[in-house]
């Protein structure tokens, strides 16, 4: 009961995330903007079409976006969202290299349909996410320090007792992470998810040729990993909301990812998208910064 | 054990080989010579794991070559291990070989090929069973010269020729450094055998460290260390397929082998700094392996290059046990040293199968450059399911084996994270080692990607088939293995526990092989067979209700798409290359020909050159050429002169000597 709540509000929190964030980058550029539901509408649609299916792809790129969502769903199970007790613990390094999973297969159907936009999409994803690991397994390594646990739901959700909760390394870990959801959710800086120009993409140009029910998939998959990245960052953030009751903690679980999401609108509205090859430099940023939280576990 | 057990096995291995010699019709001296090293590596392998593994050590005294040392088979758990390794490999490579070798039928030295990969087979269990120096520099010596001769089995090819010379000469230095350090052992404690070795500690710290340097060269050029690692990219690509899945998956970890039997057994506690040094190599191997490996378009070099990374990856976690060791953290010493022999297997395991595929895509395509290759999922979708097993396992993409190897050495490196002080060297392999692995996602999306999926680049490309049963059967076993032992590890990490006791704090076993809580690797291959399941047959039931219909690749509303216009894996390999252009250093060329105003042709060129072999190994190559052009002025050939070079020996000798 409890695991099919736990999945069922990341499904829906998912596509209310993207609704969120793209209301407050339409607010802050003076726009009207869709409702923040709309993408709920998108998926309803794409569920109930047909697809066109490359006469190039093989069996890899059928089983891309079944794979994408199902991992993800996955590692959701491993996450808190509302509570420290989650369906299936993980230890912080089997999570971060199940996250490789959806990545391989989504990456190799964009080059299994032989189009040159799958194949740049593809590999500008996979050297984002490469250089961004030494960042995460540090960040992750600093979250593990402060909440003395292996799993990631028991590393984000404790303070230490006694303990004033927004530490200098609890703020960096919680910056740090927070680069690390613009970077791997194909935000602005590093992606524009936005954006018409297949040569500027970088997620976008790889789903290019995926259509229909697995088009759907995979959005609800980005919609996923980005609850995901929201609710750790929001959890190191505010650990005591995940010890409320029940009934409490499940509002103020969707009041943080609400939140999280116009941040990142914000950030977006803010921002433009960087030039490729500076994106090195911003994920060794994150990787310095996550190195300073640790060293600060060390100084005190 | 019965004592003569050891000499039925090497018949067994060398009877088909010399069998196969005589045979006339090379289809029966193939299926006789592999055929026999297959039976063999397959009773050598069930008497390992039955008798062996159980009854260790076992000790079988051999005649003694020379009248002053004695000779024995040693066999401890550690032994038995890599014996596994090697018959388990064996057996599968030779299976594989009986449909490969083929393509070596037409030519006359083709027939020599069972013999010799009979004696490397045999020569490496002998290696690693040698309880004494002697057979174990004997076992060493076999093992390299029956796997040079194995390169150069392509003689006709000026390649072959050059990979062979530079790998001769790299096995001989290394061989040089293992003799020296054995020498320093001999005279510090007046014994040839290993159990000798172990009672007396050097106490002299420069002849332990030299020692220690000495082996380290020995061992890491036969294990493909870093800055030893050059003649890998070109042994293994010129040697046939069979034969680089043996040299890469098994006998550079004959090096390990040494390196760990020198470490934990033979030099008893040696200082951190030992350790250290084997950590920065493991990191330096593996990052610079995969970063070379990313930018290749020959298959087999590429798989050469993540040889190397891999033994990176080996190293980190047995240099990192040394040095918890040294620093008094038995529990994650145990850890990383079981995570770093794990590693040994599953990357025999994935490392092997990769080259089998390879072979079938050079038998079936008759190229190595993956830029001319593409779409071969629908020619060889057996090889390509294979293939991409051994490639996510290879990424280390859990649940399979290499993720399980590398997360067991990630819980040592946190378990030594956890004690007091100098976490931070620990901290920094973590995050190495996770570069290490999305980089290799990068390198192995590229290979599969370019040459599994997409369209064929090329006439050969589209017409490639699946390869024989003999050749199928070995693939499907290596994949299986590489899903299975990611889904139950434990089978193979309660015998390294076992193995590696020596290292168990006083308190008792304190650290357990598989974590408790939150890593069980069996749930949560089952949660994603469940959720990729279930999706897959929702995608089913939707897809039947809305239709499904085949068109062509969107091509931004232009038709006449082609094949060229795919992404090409230099494009794919591009982002990284440029972060990392300025450790792999592309030399571009380009060259235009014109004709009056008109440009007719573009030559673009782009080459690299590993950094050390070009600012190291060819300047100090050259000195010893000219060296030895200065040196051949001693001998003009004037008799006179040679009788006078002997009358000023003897009367040195007389002054020198009375």
């Amino acid at each position: 009961m409890k695991f099919v709540a736990h999945i069922t509000l990341f499904i829906l929190l998912g596509p209310l995330l993207v609704g969120v964030v793209r209301k407050t980058k339409a607010f802050l550029s003076c726009r009207q903007g869709a409702s923040v539901f709309q993408p709920f509408l998108d998926l309803w649609k794409l569920f109930r079409r047909g697809i066109v299916r490359s006469t190039s792809a093989s069996w890899v790129f059928d089983l891309s976006a079944p794979v994408v969502l199902g991992a993800s769903l996955v590692l959701a199970a491993a996450t808190p969202l509302w509570s420290r007790e989650v369906p299936l613990p993980m230890h912080f390094i089997l999570f971060l290299y199940l996250m490789a999973l959806p990545r391989f297969f989504q990456t190799l159907a964009g080059l299994d349909t032989g189009s040159a936009f799958g194949g740049l999409g593809s590999s500008r994803e996979v050297a984002v996410s490469a250089m961004a690991e030494p960042a995460l397994i540090l960040s992750f390594c600093g979250l593990a320090y402060l909440g003395g646990a292996d799993t990631v739901s028991g590393m984000v959700a404790v303070v230490p007792p006694g303990r004033i909760p927004w530490r200098p390394e609890v703020i960096l870990l919680a910056g740090t992470m927070f680069l690390l959801l613009l970077a791997e959710n194909a935000r602005i800086p590093v992606d524009d998810p936005a954006t018409h120009l297949e040569l500027t993409m970088i997620h976008e140009a790889m789903v290019l040729d995926h259509a229909g029910v697995d088009l759907a998939m995979i959005q609800l998959a980005s919609g996923v990993r980005l609850v995901l990245f929201s609710a750790i960052v929001s959890g190191i953030l505010f650990p005591q909301a995940l010890s409320l009751p029940t009934f409490l903690a499940i509002p103020a679980a969707v009041v943080k990812v609400v939140l999280s999401g116009a941040l990142i609108g914000a950030v977006e509205a803010g921002m433009a998208r960087m030039k490729l090859s500076r994106v090195a430099s911003y994920l060794l940023i994150a990787t310095v910064l996550a190195a300073i939280a640790l060293s600060v576990r060390y100084a005190g | 054990m019965p004592s003569a057990l050891p000499y039925v096995l090497a018949a067994t291995f060398l009877v088909p080989g010399i069998l196969a010699l005589l045979i006339r019709d090379p289809c029966r001296s193939r299926v006789v010579g592999f055929g026999g090293g297959a039976v063999a590596s397959f009773l050598g392998l069930v008497l390992t794991l039955v008798g062996a593994m159980r009854e260790a050590p076992v000790r079988i005294p051999l005649p003694a070559p020379v009248p002053w040392a004695a000779s024995e088979l040693f066999l401890d758990g550690l032994s038995a291990f890599f014996l596994v390794l090697v018959f388990f490999i064996g057996f599968l490579v030779s299976v594989y070989a009986i449909g490969y070798m083929k393509e070596f039928d037409a030519r006359r030295r083709g027939q020599a090929a069972p013999l010799l990969l009979n004696l490397l087979l045999l020569s490496m269990a002998f290696v690693v069973s040698a309880g004494d120096m002697l057979s174990f520099l004997l076992g060493w010596e076999a093992m390299s010269l029956a796997s040079y001769f194995l390169v150069v089995l392509n003689h006709e090819k000026r390649e072959a020729r050059q990979a062979g010379l530079i790998y001769l000469i790299a096995t001989h230095i290394g061989t040089g450094g293992i003799l020296l350090a054995f020498l320093f052992l001999v005279q510090t404690t007046g014994s040839f055998s290993f159990n000798g070795f172990a009672t007396v500690p050097i106490s002299d710290p420069a002849i332990l460290c030299a020692t220690f340097w000495f082996a380290l060269l020995g061992f890491g050029t036969k294990a493909g260390v870093f800055p030893f690692h050059i003649w890998l990219p070109y042994a293994h690509p010129e040697a046939p397929s069979p034969v680089s899945a043996v040299m890469s998956g098994v006998m550079i970890k004959m090096g390990i082998y040494g390196i760990v039997r020198f470490l934990f057994y033979l030099l008893p506690s040696p200082p951190a700094s030992f350790g250290a040094t084997l950590l920065a190599l493991g990191l330096l191997s593996g990052v610079f392996g995969v970063l070379y490996a990313i930018v290749q378009h020959d298959l087999k070099r590429l798989l050469a290059f993540h040889s190397v990374e891999n033994i990176g990856i080996i190293l980190i976690g047995i240099g990192a046990a040394s040095l918890c060791q040294a620093t008094g953290r038995p529990d994650a010493a145990r850890l990383l040293l079981v995570g770093g022999l794990f590693h040994v297997l599953n990357h025999a395991t994935f490392k092997a199968l990769l080259f089998l595929g390879a072979g079938a895509v050079l038998q079936g395509t008759h190229t190595r450059n993956i830029e001319k290759l593409g779409g071969l999922m629908r020619g060889m979708p057996l090889t390509g399911v294979a293939f991409l097993a051994g490639s996510l396992a290879i990424s280390a993409v859990p649940p399979f084996n290499g993720f399980a190897s590398e997360f067991t050495i990630y819980r040592g490196l946190w378990a030594a994270v956890g004690g007091a002080g100098t976490g931070g060297i620990y901290l920094a392999a973590m995050a190495g080692l996770a570069l290490i692995g999305g980089l290799a996602v990068v390198c192995f999306v590229k290979v599969v990607g370019t040459v599994f999926l997409g369209n064929a680049r090329s006439a050969q490309a589209s017409a490639a088939r699946d390869p024989s049963v003999a050749m199928e059967f070995p693939m499907g076993t290596l994949a299986l293995f590489c899903l299975g032992l990611g889904v139950f590890p434990s089978i193979v990490l309660d015998r390294l526990m076992e193995i590696t006791s020596f290292l168990s704090s006083a308190g008792g076993p304190a650290s357990v092989a598989v974590p408790a809580a939150g890593g069980k690797p069996f749930t949560v291959a089952i949660a994603l067979a469940i959720a990729i399941g279930g999706l897959w047959l929702l995608r089913t039931f939707l897809l039947r209700r809305n239709g499904q219909r085949a068109g062509g690749t969107w091509g931004c509303g232009f038709p006449y798409a082609t094949p060229r216009m795919q992404y090409t894996a230099s494009s794919f390999a591009d982002p990284i290359l440029h972060v990392f252009r300025g450790i792999l250093r592309p030399h571009t060329t380009r060259t235009e020909r014109l004709s009056g105003r008109f440009l007719l042709e573009v030559e673009h060129e782009t080459h690299f050159h590993d950094l050390l072999e070009n600012g190291l190994y060819l300047p100090v190559y050259r000195l010893f050429v000219r060296a030895a052009f200065q040196a051949r002025r001693l001998h003009p050939g004037y008799i006179h002169l040679y009788l006078g070079y002997i009358l000023g020996a003897v009367v040195l000798l007389l002054v020198f000597f009375h």
